[in-house]
């Protein structure tokens, strides 16, 4: 089985949007599962 | 799915996830991770990885990072980014069941998210809308909600979210008339008070007022 992941985030300061949440939305993948 | 709302397109975080899960209903994943713009995560994917396991053993639950259990005070492992302290006084060392969730993070299978959405009519601003989806999933589905004891971090220091504004009293009024026939009190993160009509009427009013004098006669805002 396999299971995608969406992350949702609503944003109204780009200054706020975290460069590390972007990075980590960006690099983290979900582990498959048996 | 990055949703912006700089032109103020949205009135509410309900109603923006609700519309933007609508629009891209065929590009998302099994799995929904909500999270605010200060939230930032370590790059081991730790969280990420409980998520997928948790939800593909039982999709009948709602899970986050910090939340607030029954008749206790809230717990997570929030951590604050630049000085790696914990924001909350509790902490968990292990998956822990609460009543309800803390809107910073949190995590559902796509499909309890059709049987409930968000709540754009209680929750018609930026408050509550986790805590109410607990809450209506308990209510519809018997689904538990439960804060996970991976550690995510928060991107600012201070007192941000510690204080209730009248727009969070105004939601939290509207949750204890919507469920006052199912649950004896409303437990969130930064508020608890009882679903009878007088007791929360009373208590929600003091709060209110609480804030009218804070910002008029620069007074602490109350809980």
């Amino acid at each position: 089985m396999c299971n995608t992941v969406t992350f949702v985030c609503v944003y109204n300061n780009p200054a706020q949007l975290d460069d590390m949440l972007l990075r980590s939305l960006s690099q983290v993948t979900p582990p498959p599962i048996a | 799915l990055l949703i912006d709302n700089t032109q103020r397109k949205y009135k509410s975080c309900a109603e923006a996830y609700n519309q933007e899960l609508e629009q891209h209903w065929s590009e998302l994943g099994s799995i929904l991770v909500f999270c605010h713009q200060d939230i930032a995560f370590s790059n081991d994917a730790f969280f990420l990885a409980r998520i997928v396991l948790e939800l593909s053993s039982n999709p009948n639950q709602v899970l986050g990072f910090a939340g607030m259990p029954q008749g206790g005070r809230t717990v997570s492992n929030l951590q604050y980014l630049n000085t790696k302290q914990f924001i909350t006084r509790t902490q968990v060392a292990e998956k822990t069941e609460v009543c309800s969730l803390d809107e910073c993070c949190f995590a559902m299978s796509r499909d309890m998210y059709q049987q409930i959405r968000f709540d754009e009519v209680v929750c018609n601003h930026w408050h509550l809308y986790a805590a109410d989806f607990c809450y209506a999933a308990r209510r519809a589905l018997n689904a538990k909600s439960y804060v996970l004891p991976e550690i995510i971090y928060h991107k600012y220091d201070g007192s941000s979210g510690l204080y209730v504004d009248n727009d969070f009293v105004r939601t939290m009024w509207k949750m204890t008339r919507k469920y006052h026939r199912d649950f004896a009190t409303i437990d969130t993160s930064c508020y608890v008070v009882s679903t009878q009509l007088f007791p929360s009427l009373l208590k929600l009013s003091k709060t209110y007022v609480k804030n009218l004098r804070y910002c008029y006669g620069g007074r602490k805002s109350g809980k």
